[in-house]
Order: structure tokens, then sequence, then C-alpha cells
């Protein structure tokens, strides 16, 4: 329904792992949680239609969520759990070398406050090998950030833009970011996030370090850095316990909750969408639901 | 009403007090006389030949007619005078007391006495009103020294007043002319205060037994030291289940008996919330048969229907036919009582566990089970691919789970039925959803509304692509084998195929006329509108900000279309569009001409 589904090109990695070979994804009947989340797996402010299902990553964030109001919540694992399942790490990937490191970035509404020169410094303290540095795509294109990061000999680069009402969306995101991140030895970032997690399960060794770079706007309600700091306390440092770290990550990213095609397909409401495919396929119909009221023109609407 | 000694079988006497115009059997007002199966089969270890015993208060005729199979002198006790009439009439040989227990003379004492319906009914509205304990002292001074006296007793805090519509304080039947119900201070409490009571009256308590799901007819009765026995725990919830769900079908209740009656096995606490229970007491000398056990007797009147009882055994405990051990089969259903024989299977009722697991949100747990479930069915299925036989009927409510083995919980049932494996699992796990939904449980699907969106979910849990046209198929599978069970002609099996295709979440159960379930679906329903009417407000709001897009858009197109460089440029590109028509119009014609 919403259009932060598509955000990253989840709902593509969610179409493609259940086989729908439909550009732009098919609407999901309800809102997948699109990052990694300490609150009720919903964006903050995210308008919501009530009842509407909620589409979580691990049972922790169903259980606050439920605490929350929020009923309608179902666990079906983060779509990067989804795409390990369908790109398969191939035997003869070249061997893992260096650090991948996330600085913290806010999103475009946010402003980031912090020193990157410092951070710079704290990275070089600890990582011994090349260390690539992931920007958010608002930093990367202010060429200022990026070349602070360049001119310390790191190597810079960005996933890719993870969409707007369903525009632009690189649907390459997820894929971009497993790539990069099966190059890498660690990975790390100066805030506990989806990236952090992602490295994990993808083979690197975490580590979260560094200023966390506070948000001017950043939203209390759910406890903040401080909280993340007490409640995961294993995943913070230059060094982590990496199997208690994986563990972690496996819980957080619902590893174990990955369902199969028909589970996901019935979940998300996709199951007329594969029977039309089906039809189409047989010459029986010719248009597909699509999740795209129009494509190429700007939203001026509330529906942010 | 006339009496005339011409009238009047020669086997009845009144004694005084008799009710001339009353009856305590009008099933329709819920009066009917205690008895049944397992009353029987507990009566039969007590029966002497040659005995004298009394039956006091309205007894079905099953349980006369098991005393007299027994050779006993029966005498027997009604407060009613068609009821003694009509007794006396059918058995010639039985002397029938009619009247009130106040006129009991007890000085010929008996070597049984049997009040399995206990104190209440044998008072009458004549003469002086009693009190339990003093009808109680009548009972027991009527018991011969040497002799044994079984008594029944309704639990007002049993799971059958629980669900009643009305609390006994407000019942107003005929039968109700003073409700006095647990404000009679000498009432026992508890099997405890059963016993102590008892005792007070020189008697010897030898067994108490639970019985479940109505006081007058308890289709199971087990001996109160079970109530708390772990290895027995899963198979009991499972018997005292089936027994209130069979018995209440149909009958409004407030909430679902089978779910209380369960809940009390598993708590431990049967004896607080059994619908009945039963003390056999006997005087100094007696010597009757004693021990823990458990007696079950499928009510109902169906031929397949069986008695058993489940005893201890050298390994565990062991199941006991006690009826007919032929076959009996009807359409593709057959049944065959001599596999219920042998030691009880131990574990957990498969739709239990799945529950636990919905209830505790553990589906990776939940996927793992269902997928040993279904290897289950497809290793009994062999290279054929298809079940059949006794495999086709291990649905989650028929299997026991025990670490990752399973087990029939019954074994009795077999289908003359061949069905593709994923067919028989769709049908399996459609009950189980069905179940899910109708009995209003948490689970962890809430938004999905229809009982085969949730098999489809099962189905890919148990690692099953199940599609709608098997799902079809497996409604047809369950409604044929429901139909041969329940003995449903055409119309009933049409309406169970409509009932059973059409559940979504808003269906109240199937099974039962809950007003808590009701109230419940009432609530699901409520909450389904809610979010249609919050996804169209969605849906509007979404489309208003789209068409004011599209408008900024055809605007923004509007304006490129008038500029200067549009304009310019479609001077330049429309004679070069004529001249490309005009020279593809050539190709054709040259092609042709070729042609």
């Amino acid at each position: 329904m919403h259009h932060a589904n598509h955000f990253y090109g989840h709902a593509h990695v969610m179409a493609q792992y259940c086989g729908l070979d439909v550009d732009p994804a098919p609407r999901i009947l309800g809102y997948l949680q699109h990052g990694w989340n300490i609150g009720d797996g919903l964006a903050p402010g995210t308008p919501y239609a009530e009842g509407s299902p909620l589409f979580l990553w691990s049972d922790q964030t169903r259980r606050r969520a439920w605490s929350l109001g929020r009923r309608n919540t179902v666990v079906t694992g983060a779509p990067f759990a989804y795409l390990l399942r369908i790109e398969p790490e191939p035997e003869d990937t070249p061997p893992r070398e260096g650090t991948i490191w996330y600085p913290f970035h806010g999103w475009e509404a946010q402003e980031v406050k912090g020193d990157h020169r410092r951070l710079i410094e704290q990275i070089r303290d600890v990582e011994d090998g090349p260390v690539t540095i992931c920007l958010y795509w608002q930093e990367f294109q202010t060429a200022r950030v990026r070349r602070v990061y360049e001119r310390a000999g790191f190597r810079v680069i960005c996933h890719g833009y993870r969409g707007q009402w369903w525009r632009k969306t690189d649907k390459q995101f997820l894929y971009n970011q497993l790539a990069e991140l099966r190059r890498h030895k660690r990975v790390a970032s100066n805030r506990l996030t989806s990236a952090v997690f992602y490295g994990t399960v993808a083979g690197c060794e975490p580590a979260v370090y560094g200023d966390p770079m506070v948000l001017h706007a950043e939203d209390p309600t759910f406890g903040g850095q401080a909280r993340i700091r007490r409640q995961w306390p294993e995943m913070h440092g230059a060094q982590v316990d990496l199997a208690v770290a994986r563990h972690i990550a496996n819980e957080e990213l619902g590893m174990d909750y990955v369902f199969s095609p028909e589970v996901v397909m019935e979940l998300f409401g996709w199951t007329a969408v594969r029977d039309r495919l089906a039809e189409q396929a047989a010459g029986l119909a010719d248009d597909i639901p699509s999740a795209q009221p129009l494509a190429g023109v700007e939203h001026t609407g509330a529906h942010r | 009403m006339t009496l005339s000694a011409a009238t009047m079988p020669h086997n009845l006497r009144l004694i005084g007090g008799e009710m001339l115009v009353w009856t305590d059997n009008e099933p329709r007002r819920e009066r009917r006389p205690a008895g049944g199966g397992a009353l029987e089969e507990l009566l039969r270890g007590l029966a002497r030949p040659g005995g004298r015993v009394l039956v006091a208060g309205p007894h079905a005729p099953g349980v006369i007619e098991l005393l007299d199979r027994a050779d006993m002198q029966i005498t027997c006790l009604l407060r009613a005078y068609p009821d003694a009439a009509e007794l006396a009439a059918r058995h010639p040989g039985v002397q029938v007391l009619c009247g009130s227990v106040a006129k009991v003379e007890t000085e010929d004492p008996y070597d049984l006495v049997v009040a399995l319906d206990g104190a209440e009914r044998l008072v009458s509205v004549e003469g002086v009103t009693m009190s339990w304990g003093e009808v109680a002292a009548v009972l027991a001074r009527s018991v011969a020294a040497g002799g044994a006296l079984v008594f029944g007793q309704e639990n007002l805090l049993g799971v059958q007043r629980l669900v009643r519509m009305a609390p006994w304080y407000a019942d107003r039947t005929d039968g109700d002319w003073t409700p006095l119900g647990e404000y009679d201070e000498t009432r026992p409490d508890s099997p405890a205060d059963l016993d102590r009571r008892l005792t007070e009256l020189g008697l010897t308590v030898h067994d108490r037994l639970l019985g479940f799901a109505t006081p007058g007819e308890p289709v199971v009765l087990f001996t109160d030291d079970l109530a708390q026995d772990v290895a027995l725990g899963g198979f009991l919830r499972a018997a005292v289940s089936a027994a209130a769900g069979a018995q209440y079908a149909g009958v409004p209740v407030l909430s679902d008996p089978r779910a209380l009656a369960a809940s009390a096995v598993r708590n431990g606490a049967a004896a607080t919330f059994a619908p009945v229970w039963f003390a056999v007491a006997t005087k100094p000398g007696a010597a009757v048969p004693s021990g823990s056990r458990v007696i079950v007797s499928e009510p109902g009147t169906a031929s397949w229907n069986l008695r058993y009882e489940v005893v201890r055994s050298s390994a565990g405990w062991a199941r006991r036919l006690l009826g007919d051990p032929a076959p009996v089969s009807r359409d593709v259903l057959r049944r065959d009582p001599a596999a219920l024989a042998g030691p009880l299977p131990t574990g957990q009722v498969l739709e239990e566990r799945l529950l636990e697991l919905c209830l505790r949100r553990d589906l990776p747990e939940l996927a793992r089970l269902l997928t040993r479930y279904a290897g289950w069915l497809a290793a009994a299925a062999g290279q054929s691919g298809e079940l059949t036989g006794t495999a086709l009927c291990a649905t989650p409510d028929e299997i026991l789970v025990s670490g990752d083995d399973f087990a029939y919980l019954d074994a009795t049932w077999s289908a003359d039925l061949r069905t593709p494996v994923d067919v028989a699992l769709a049908r399996a796990l459609r009950e189980f959803a069905v179940k899910l939904i109708t009995g209003g449980y948490s689970h962890p699907w809430p938004m999905t509304a229809d009982a085969d969106s949730l098999t489809v979910i099962l189905g890919g849990l148990a690692g099953y692509a199940l599609e709608r046209p098997q799902l079809t198929e497996a409604v047809s599978v369950e409604v044929r084998l429901s139909a041969a069970r329940n003995g449903l002609d055409e119309a009933a099996t049409e309406a169970l195929r409509t009932q059973l295709a059409s559940v979504v979440s808003g269906t109240p159960p199937l099974d039962l006329d809950s007003h808590r379930e009701l109230r419940m679906a009432l609530e699901r329903m409520r909450d389904d509108l809610t979010h249609a009417q919050a996804r169209t407000a969605w849906a509007e709001e979404l489309l208003l900000s789209r068409e004011k897009a599209l408008r900024w858009a055809e605007q923004k197109l509007e304006i490129l279309n008038g500029s200067l460089s549009y304009r310019t440029g479609r001077l330049v590109m429309w004679p070069l569009r004529k001249i490309k028509l005009l020279l593809m119009k050539v190709l054709k014609k040259q092609e042709k001409s070729a042609d």
C-alpha cells in the first residue's frame, strides 16, 4: 500500500523471490518494514490505514508493535534475508578484504550533525585493511562530504537511491549492497543500523564504534542511541563476539522467518498477480496489477 | 389423574409424597434421568447376583436393565407417578416405590444403593422439604452392613454450569420450586467434601470419580487421583474436550465448553470444574472393586460408538474395550474397535501443540513441526503418493505428537478413499485453520481473512504449495468423511460443504452455538469493517493526490507543447514524418506488385 514498501527495491526483491517478474513490483497489501527499527516497525509518522497488516522483520519488533496497539502484525523477516536466498554466495567469490564502513546518515529531511574528520581518524585507528566508505545517496551527491572521505584515501561508494513515491527507486540497491558486503571482511558503522545487520548475515564481522552523530530532530520516542547501546551492547565496539553478533543479527532480520513464495504471495495479496501472470502467459489476459499509479510525475499529495 | 387398584401395576407402591402430575423425564425441559454407558460400566463392577439394590431417583432404562441382567432384586424409588408407573409396567420384576424419600423405610436395608442422580430429585413438592444432608442420611441408612452406595453429585461450579445461558440461581423451570443450590449448607462443595460427609454418615469412600461433560450422562469418568496424572494429561484433555463437543453440539452455551474442560484438566483443576462427582462408598464388611481408571463411553446412538476403559498395565496405561469389537462401516468410513485396545500412546494432541505454537508465535518451530507432519503423511502414502485407510483420518485432532514422533490417538477409523498427499494435507490443515478462525484463537496471521488463505500459509510452512483447486478437493474429502461419520443426509451434507467453504474471519464455530464465540466473531467482523473503511479512505486520499499529480503533469505537458522549441521541433519533424509515410506506402505497393 505504502510507497515505502518499494524503498531500496524491497518489493522488487520480494517479487523476484516469488518468481513474479513484474516491473514495477506488485502492490503489497500492507506495510513492509523498510529498515531496522526500534519502534513498531513503521517509520515515525507513517500514515497508517487502520487494520492494515504490518510485515515485520522480527518477533521482537512484532511484540513491541503489538504492545503499541498494532494488531495486524505478521513476521515475515527482512527482504534482505530473502535476497540471500535468491543470491547465494558464488563459490568463486574472491577472498574478502578490508572493511565496508557506513557513516551514519539521516533521512533526507533530517540533518546530520557531526564531525566526519574525527570519524575518519577513528576508522584509521581501528581498521588495518582497505576501507570502503558507503555514503547515503544524499551525502554521496554532496561533493564536500564525499571529498572528505576520498581525501582520506578511502574508496567511496553509494548503493543507489532508495526511491520515493515509486520514483527512481534503484531496484538493484540491495543487490549492490550485498555484492559490496561480500567483498569485505568487516562491516562497521558509527550506529547500529540495518547495514551492520545485513553485513553480519552476509558473512562480515560487524563493529559499531565512533561518534554516533546525533540528528538534530531525532525522535526520542523509542529511546534513541542510548537505548540501542543498552539493549544491544554485544553489537557495539571495534571488535565484537562474532557468534553472539550473528545470533542477534539472525534474530533482528528474522532469518528463521523466511517463508516460501506461496506464503509470501498469500500474505502480500500477490496470488492474484501470480494467477494473472499465468493467464497472461497462456494468452488469456493482458494487464497486470501494478503498484505504480503513475510514473514520471512528482508527488504532491499528503501521503508521505 | 385417577388411580385405582385396577389401573396401578402390581409392583408399584405409593409410599406418600408422590407427585401425581409430574415427570422427571422431560428432555425438552432439561429433565433427564441419570445414566449412560460410562455409569453403567461403573455399576457393572458393583452389581452382585441375588443382592438387593435400591435405585433411588430417576435413572435411565439402561441402568435398570444392567442390574436386572445381573440378577439383582431391584427396588426403585421415584417421586413422579407417571415415571413410576411406566417403569413398573416395563419391569414387572422390579419393585417400584413412588413418593418422597422422606417416606422411605430403612429397616430393611440394601446391599447396593444407586443414587447417580444425587439427592435433589428424591424430595417431593408434597410433604416435608429436606436438605441434602437429610436425604443423604436416609440413603446411608438404606445401605446394609457390607453394602455399598454409589452417589452422584452435580457440581454447581462445573463446566456445564459455567457455560449455561442462565446461572443456577436464576433457574425458573417447573423443577426449580425452591432453587436453594449452594445455599444448602449441607451440600458438598468438592469431591473431598462429599467424601467427608459420607464418612460422617458411617460410610467409607473407596473411589471418587469425576464425570464430564453433563451431570446426568457423563461420557468420560475418571478417578480423581488421575486429575494430576501427567502421563494421562494429553489423553484426558482430548477425552473431556471431545465429550463436551459432542454433548453440547447445537445447545446454546455461553462459551466453548471444550476449551473450558481441557483447561480444567491442564490446570489440575478437573475436580473443581467437573460437571459431576461420584462416590463409591461402603459400610464395613463390603468388598468392592477399586482403583484408578478412566471409563469412556462415546455419546450418541451410532453403532460405531465405543465404550472402553483406561487402566494401568505393566507398560504404563492401556485401553481395554468394553463393548462389541466387531468393525462397523458407513459409506467410505470404517471403524475397527479392536485397533483401540492396547497401550495408550503418550504425547500431546497435535492440534493442541499447533495451537500452542500459534499462541507462542513460534513460527520457525511451527514450520518445523508441520513439515515433519507432512513428511509423516507422505511416508504413510509411500510410492503411490496417495493416502488411504487410517492415514487419511490422521488429522491434527486425531494424532499425538511426542518429540518428533507421531502416533494415532485413535487408530480405529479408516477411510476407503484414495487421496493425493497434498489434498489430504490440505484437508488436515484446513480443518485446523477453521478451528483457529472460528474458535477465535489469537494466531500469527490475524489479517488472513479466510480458511483457504490460512491453509495456503500453513501448507507453505509445511513445504507444500497448495492452490485453490486442491483446497476445494480437500473440502470435498472433509465433507464426505464428516457426512459418513455423522450420518448426514444429502441436504445436511451440502449445507456442511457450503459452511466449510465459506469460513472467513467473522465466522463463528460451525459446530457450537456459543455466545462468547459469536461475540468474538462480531468483533472480528467489526475489525474487518474498520479496516475496509480505512483502506477506502486511504485509497480515496491516494487517488486525490495522484489526480493532483496528474493535473500538474498535464499542465507541464501543455506548457511544453506550447513552447517555441517544441513547435520548432514539430515544424521540422512534420515533413519528415510525411515523407516516411509516403515511402512506406510506395514500398508496400512494390512488394505487392512483386508478389
